[in-house]
């Protein structure tokens, strides 16, 4: 799924990266489902790591990421809102 | 004005859910249809723009009249303008059908994060796609500016050529008929791009007021 040059907020970033990490994930599956280099996922990652949505695991002497329960209000919340703001603007029709 | 429920219902929260998937399908539905008839229209639009201009310079070639000129400068104007708005278009279009794709896929609205997360898709595809949205009605006004022009032009040299017959006369208005059609779908079709622009932008203002409080959770980094 290319999405080359998508602008999307930085919260829409880390909402698919904790939805995606909800199983656990390799580094590299995460920056190609999610549409970033491997420096930007890895600040994000890191990020998410330090806010601890994100837990980083070994297993087979690989990198795995996970989704934390801390994360799932955030992911609540951001479900609720964007919900919530689509459903209350108006509607385009022609 | 957008507002957030503090602490909606389940049943409340149920039929939101199935009036948003309603919404996005419906929304997704006349934007996809909008750049279709773009499609078909700047297809148009190209195609009479290279049959004006070969025409009026085949006219040219026999002899030098400054309305075959005009006509078929405006000919090859139009077909510029066709060509990049129908680029521009096919541009919007294939992002569109990701998302179609996407919500295919994922089985839509069965999830409530799935739709959100199409609802964040279809924010980022506009925000990654306003100048392009800005670009197309710019031409297709100016598209449509020419075509009315040639009409204009197809009914003036008719007429300054004093043309008798029925058959020439009747080729001069449907010609120009034609023209006036695909002007008028250039100047009207604007109007649809700054509808779905205005309930995007109004929607972006929301995402905004959405990240002050999502900040509030993970500390405003």
């Amino acid at each position: 799924m290319a999405r080359r040059g998508i602008k999307r907020t930085q919260y829409e970033i880390y909402w698919e990266i904790l939805t995606y990490c909800e199983s656990p994930r390799l580094f590299t599956s995460v920056i190609q489902r999610c549409d970033l280099n491997s420096r930007n996922g890895q600040e994000y990652l890191d990020f998410l790591e330090k806010k601890g949505y994100i837990l980083r695991s070994s297993e087979g002497g690989k990198t795995l990421y996970s989704t934390t329960q801390a994360a799932k209000e955030f992911v609540e919340l951001f479900t609720k809102l964007y919900l919530e703001l689509y459903e209350n603007s108006p509607e385009f029709k022609i | 004005m957008l507002y957030f429920n503090a602490t909606p219902s389940l049943h409340e929260v149920i039929e939101m859910e199935s009036g948003v998937e309603d919404k996005f399908l419906r929304e997704l539905r006349s934007f996809s249809s909008l750049l279709l008839i773009n499609i078909a229209f700047s297809g148009v639009a190209m195609a009479l723009g290279v049959a004006l201009a070969v025409a009026n310079i085949q006219a040219l070639l026999s002899g030098w009249n400054a309305l075959n000129l005009a006509v078929s400068a405006a000919g090859v104007a139009g077909f510029v303008l066709a060509m990049r708005w129908l680029v521009s278009v096919v541009e919007l279009f294939d992002g569109v059908d990701e998302i179609r794709d996407e919500y295919a896929r994922e089985n839509g609205g069965k999830d409530r994060r799935v739709l959100a997360g199409l609802v964040a898709r279809l924010a980022a595809h506009y925000r990654s796609n306003r100048k392009t949205i800005s670009r197309v009605i710019l031409l297709t006004r100016a598209a449509g500016l020419c075509f009315v022009a040639n009409g204009v032009f197809v009914l003036l040299q008719s007429a300054l050529n004093g043309q008798a017959e029925w058959a020439g006369l009747a080729g001069a208005v449907a010609a120009a008929v034609v023209n006036f059609g695909v002007g008028a779908a250039g100047l009207s079709v604007p109007r649809f791009f700054i509808g779905y622009s205005r309930c995007w932008e109004e929607r972006l203002e929301g995402i905004s007021h959405a990240e002050e409080r999502l900040s509030g959770l993970t500390g405003g980094e």
